[in-house]
């Protein structure tokens, strides 16, 4: 069933210039081109639409103004900023609306790339609700004491680049946002950040703490939470395997982006599961409490997708380089990834399950070596060396603050 | 006096009980016995004393024959003629006074004796006789007599006047000095009674010397007053007379008196005087307070002034004693340890002279002098000690001196000139910052400093300004001694007398160049601010018609393929069924097809629609580059990308360079990201490509073309940024200079100056890094620029 995408600009010339170069497309997406937020708004009333598409500046409603409406009334949408404007101002308003903000000329072959990526990992995931849920999703709430490490180094007079990023780099929730953040207009069109630490140079120390500690980008979770004795040692076993899959990719002879790459993939490989203890805490608690079998299959048994899928599906649709959004929705299955060469997927797969087999929380005891994947690649010989460069953590990290306040 | 009586005892031929012998001996007067020849019968000591003879050598001697042979002058003395003798021999009493008796060691003596006949006669004994030695009273007599000479000698010769009187002022006895005293001759003035004494006497004084006079006699009191009497040639004399009692004399009433001539004294007396009131005058009058004291610490003087200046009570400075009042004064001082110290010193030292400044707790200053009191023989008497209240002049000099080093410590310049403009005093401020010492520009005319780029106009309206005694504001470009360019904002007033007419001008100038820079340097970044907004309004404009044009192209561009497929398709089929198409359409066809030159369509239109493509890229390149360059979202330093960025600035800059020069980029592309002011380093690495263009422009030959080549490295903590040119390179002359803000070779309008200027604030002062250059004449010049990495970072972590 073909996608339905509605483009909505007040100049005629670019809706045209669109249709025309968007022509090719036209057996997989069924498009609609409107002259303004209004039009747009009664477009969505009569039938429903996969993506929304807008110019920043219109007049009546701008764009920022339309996509709020459209998370309101269609949360399940994927919505686009396709605008000249990119200033810092615009780029802030359209945070909250917006999953994504390209800025104008866009190359139509980006903006297909971008929307496609988006819609294969929705037709990935299946149930409905989680659909809604993601797309309405603002922000992955941060573990509270490294919120407050970062908002503290924030409010130095002179914060540094490297000590904002040593926090990031161990928070899954932050680490999504800002590579959504560095893949958005923010810095023309130079190609797609992969990297925190280019990321974060890209956006600036200053736009970090205006994103931080005024638009309010990150969030936590409450620190009362019942969960919140669990979180830590999540956030220890992301850090892990993140920093196990760099030195896998490392020791593979990978590139330095892809061995960046590799980390931040591994950082990110179970941010489904921290969305679902944000999203819907009860539930995702009796999934991994009660039943047997893995928890991922567990997942797929209550809600008909997994983690992975779900993690995948928001980093999709927030503009994540592909090879992170494959390393997150394949991570326990890379085979499925018909990819045949050792990428940040092969490094997440097997540092996960790595560390996966020396954690003691059962949530993250979730995976087995699929080792004829390691085989399709010829890389299984190198099991052994890779389970050489893991070491456990010294101790389970569990008093990183939380537990003490519970 | 028992030895002679013990010898002449047992030879004695009269015997007498021995207590009649102690009896007398016991006599003062000589004594002896007289038998009726006139031989001694016995004697006592004294009489052996009184004429030197043992007793044996008188006894049975004939005493006239013994003691009274001769007469005082020698000649022999007959007994017949002797008194005694005769009243022996007549056995009569007799007193003989006047006889002199002759001692046995030949010397003869004034004697009285007394003959006295015992009736009856003891024996032998007729008399008893008594001698008594005059020698002693007659030598009184004598001695009186020579004192009674000298007196009168005295009397005639001292120059006062000794006078008797009676109660009536008659004269009774005066010296004879008296004549040259007065000029009146004794008997002139025994004549006159009183007359010539009281009646001389200067009627101001009269009544009271006669009240004394009469004082003298009525109460006894003694005499003592001075008056002016008149001489007898009229002249006035001072006399002082004295006279301590009156006596009686004859049942009157006399006094004694002396009279000096004390005209000399008066005289000095009242030259003492008015030279003691004008001293007195002046100590009282003096501004110093002062204060004499002697060497027991004892006031010998102390004045009025002192009184006022220590606010000292009448007692204090009535009491003798100086260390009260110093207790006193001790308490007003501010540094009385000091003072104290002083004191105890220079009275150890009396010979010291010694001067300071002291100041009283309520604010006074005072100039304190002390030295010794020594009189010409060098005999020391004590110390005076003067105190002069100099707060006024010491608030004036302190305020002087304020001023004055107000003014030579001045942040301005402060030049003072004559109204011909001859500097007659810089202070430091004006030698700091000119390079000119005081000593090289005193004398000389301000203009020395001109650098020659202000307008005559300016200097013209100041000199009216300021000769017609109005103020002048204004700014001058000056150079230093060195020939550095610099600013300065002057004021000029003109210093006018009371009369108004102009004696000085004063110039404060402050250096501005700073400033200046600085505001050049705002003004520009004003300027590219203004452009990045532009620029980021003219982006959006232009991103929209590109946005539309670059999918329109690319949809000629997917639509020529597709009708190129299709057009050779139908080609094809055309062909295959030439067999059965009228050969009038097949005519119609290839004339049409050579009427719209088919296969120029056909190579064309692709390319037509590439380059098209193309040409949109690059406005979006160049867009997004103006964007970048001018950074306008950025005031904050952030991770850059200088490969990008430069890339941008070239992109940007391309205009200055494309007809001088080809352009190569060296860049690291390993390069890793700087923290910086994205927006400044493009504006340094702006004015470095533009600077090099120029460069090659001056060597070049119209369509020649030098090379640029702007490179990236990593060097250590530091990454650098090359731009290098093939220009003439930089004179040795001034490549000490071109970091110099105002510092410019180019023509006017054509630079500011300011461009290397701005690189080097932006390089070293905003980034902590460093600039330099490399430069060959003739071959060109190599500007590095390094910027540290990780600067803030590394600051953090440590």
């Amino acid at each position: 069933m073909p996608k339905r995408l509605l483009f909505v600009d007040d100049e005629p010339n670019v809706l045209d210039g669109l249709r025309r170069s968007l022509h090719g497309m036209r057996k997989d997406w069924e498009m609609h081109f409107v002259g303004g937020a209004a039009a747009a708004l009664q477009a969505l009333e009569q039938a429903p639409y996969d993506a929304v598409v807008s110019d920043m500046r219109m007049p009546v409603m701008d764009g920022a103004e339309l996509l709020d409406q459209v998370k309101q009334g269609y949360p399940d949408m994927v919505r686009l900023i396709l605008s000249g404007q990119s200033s810092r101002e615009a780029v802030y308003r359209s945070i909250a609306p917006a999953h994504q903000y390209l800025s104008k000329p866009c190359d139509p072959r980006e903006l297909v790339a971008r929307l496609s990526q988006a819609f294969a990992m929705r037709d990935l995931l299946s149930n409905q609700t989680l659909k809604t849920v993601i797309s309405r999703l603002r922000s992955i709430p941060s573990l509270p004491t490294l919120y407050e490490e970062l908002t503290a180094s924030l409010r130095k007079e002179d914060p540094s680049l490297s000590q904002i990023a040593k926090i990031i780099s161990k928070d899954v929730g932050m680490a999504a946002k800002i590579l959504q953040l560095a893949n958005s207009a923010f810095v023309g069109a130079s190609g797609r950040v992969s990297s925190l630490v280019q990321g974060l140079s890209l956006i600036g120390t200053e736009t970090v703490r205006t994103l931080v500690l005024s638009v309010h980008v990150f969030s936590q979770f409450d620190g009362k939470s019942h969960l919140a004795a669990i979180l830590p040692a999540i956030w220890d076993h992301s850090v892990a395997v993140s920093s196990l899959a760099q030195r896998i990719a490392v020791c593979e002879n990978s590139s330095k982006a892809m061995a960046e790459e590799s980390f931040t993939a591994g950082l990110l490989h179970d941010v489904g599961k921290v969305v679902l203890l944000a999203e819907m805490p009860r539930e995702y608690q009796a999934i991994f409490e009660q039943g047997s079998g893995s928890i991922q299959d567990r997942e797929r048994e209550r809600l008909g997708c997994t983690h992975a899928e779900i993690g995948a599906y928001l980093m999709s649709i927030w503009g994540i380089p592909l090879p992170l959004v494959h390393a997150v929705a394949f991570h326990h299955h890379p085979s499925e990834a018909a990819e045949t060469h050792f990428s940040p997927l092969t490094a997440v797969h097997v540092a996960d399950a790595i560390a996966s087999a020396s954690d003691g929380l059962a949530l993250n005891h979730d995976i087995e070596m699929d080792m004829s994947y390691l085989d399709s690649l010829g890389l299984r010989e190198r099991e052994a060396v890779w389970r050489g460069l893991y070491t456990a953590p010294a101790a389970p990290q569990k008093d990183l603050g939380l537990s003490a306040k519970v | 006096m028992t030895a002679p009586m013990s010898q002449s005892a047992p030879s004695w031929n009269h015997e007498f009980k021995p207590e009649l012998q102690v009896i007398l001996d016991a006599v003062v007067e000589g004594v002896c016995g007289v038998d009726a020849q006139g031989k001694a019968t016995f004697c006592n000591d004294a009489l052996l004393k009184i004429t030197g003879y043992e007793a044996d050598e008188i006894i049975g001697k004939n005493l006239h024959e013994l003691l009274h042979h001769s007469r005082p002058d020698g000649t022999p003395y007959p007994a017949k003629d002797c008194p005694f003798h005769k009243a022996i021999m007549a056995h009569e009493e007799a007193r003989i006074v006047g006889e002199h008796l002759w001692r046995k060691d030949g010397i003869c003596f004034p004697t009285e004796h007394y003959l006295r006949p015992l009736q009856p006669s003891q024996g032998p004994t007729c008399f008893v006789a008594t001698f008594k030695d005059l020698t002693e009273i007659h030598q009184t007599k004598a001695v009186l007599r020579k004192s009674e000479e000298k007196f009168r000698r005295i009397l005639t010769n001292m120059p006062e006047v000794a006078w008797t009187s009676d109660r009536h002022g008659r004269i009774l006895y005066i010296s004879p000095k008296v004549e040259a005293m007065l000029g009146y001759s004794k008997p002139e003035i025994f004549a006159s009674g009183r007359h010539l004494w009281l009646g001389q006497i200067h009627a101001k004084d009269f009544g009271r010397v006669t009240r004394a006079y009469k004082a003298l006699f009525e109460k006894k009191a003694p005499l003592d007053e001075e008056y002016r009497i008149r001489r007898k040639d009229g002249t006035w004399i001072w006399v002082h007379d004295r006279a301590v009692n009156s006596h009686e004399e004859n049942g009157e009433l006399r006094a004694d008196g002396f009279l000096s001539d004390i005209t000399r004294r008066k005289q000095a007396e009242a030259e003492l005087h008015s030279q003691t009131a004008f001293l007195q005058a002046q100590t009282n009058s003096t501004i110093d307070g002062m204060l004499v004291v002697d060497r027991y610490g004892q006031k010998l003087m102390a004045n009025e002034r002192l009184a006022q200046i220590f606010n000292i009570s009448p007692e204090l400075m009535a009491d003798k004693d100086d260390g009260k009042m110093l207790a006193y004064v001790i308490t007003l001082i501010r540094e009385p340890e000091t003072f104290l110290a002083k004191v105890k010193y220079l009275y150890q030292h009396p010979d010291e002279t010694s001067r300071d400044e002291m100041e009283l707790r309520n604010g006074m200053f005072l100039d304190r002098y002390s030295s010794p009191v020594v009189d010409k023989h060098g005999v020391y008497y004590g110390r005076i000690w003067t105190f002069r209240d100099i707060t006024e002049r010491k608030r004036n000099e302190d305020k002087l001196q304020q001023l004055s080093l107000a003014v030579e410590q001045s942040p301005v310049s402060v030049v003072i000139t004559n109204p011909q403009g001859e500097i007659s005093y810089v202070n430091r401020k004006f030698t700091e910052c000119t390079g000119y010492t005081a000593e090289e520009v005193i004398g000389s005319n301000p203009r020395v400093l001109q650098a020659g780029h202000c307008p005559k106009e300016l200097y013209h309206d100041l000199w009216s300004t300021i000769t017609q005694g109005r103020v002048w504001h204004g700014e001058f470009c000056n150079k230093r001694k060195n020939g550095d360019i610099f600013w300065e904002a002057a004021t000029i007033t003109p210093i006018t007398n009371p009369k108004g007419a102009i004696t000085h001008f004063l110039a404060v100038k402050e250096d501005i160049t700073e400033r200046r820079a600085l505001e050049g340097q705002l003004r520009h970044a004003q300027k590219l601010e203004g452009i990045g907004q532009l620029a980021a309004g003219i982006a959006h404009e232009i991103n929209t018609p590109t946005q539309f044009v670059s999918d329109n192209l690319t949809f000629l561009r997917d639509s020529w393929k597709s009708i190129h497929e299709l057009l050779e398709q139908y080609r094809g089929a055309i062909a295959k069924a030439a067999a059965v198409l009228p050969p009038e359409v097949q005519a119609a066809l290839q004339e049409a097809e050579q009427h719209c030159d088919l296969e120029f369509i056909v190579s064309e239109v692709p390319r037509a629609i590439d380059q098209s493509l193309d040409g949109a890229g690059r406005v979006a390149r160049i867009v997004r580059a103006m964007k970048e360059f001018s950074h306008p979202d950025s005031s904050d330093k952030t991770a850059t990308d200088l490969n990008k960025a430069i890339d941008s600035t070239i992109t940007v800059a391309r205009n200055e360079w494309k007809y001088v020069a080809d352009l190569a980029k060296e860049f690291d592309e390993s390069l890793p990201a700087v923290v910086c002011y994205p927006g400044d380093i493009n504006q340094v690495v702006l004015n470095l490509i533009v600077n090099a263009a120029h460069a090659i422009k001056e060597k070049v030959q119209d369509g020649d073309k030098g090379r640029i080549t702007v490179g990236t490295r990593q060097r250590g903590e530091f990454v650098e940024i090359l731009v290098t040119d093939t220009g003439n390179g930089i004179p040795e002359a001034i490549r000490g200079r071109v970091f110099d803000p105002f510092f410019t070779t180019k023509e006017v309008g054509k630079g500011t100056g300011q461009g290397l200027a701005l690189a080097y604030t932006v390089v070293v002062k905003k980034h902590g890094g460093k600039i330099w250059f490399e430069t060959e004449v003739g071959k060109g010049t190599t500007f590095f620029v390094a910027l540290p990495l990780q600067r803030a970072d590394s600051g953090k972590e440590a």
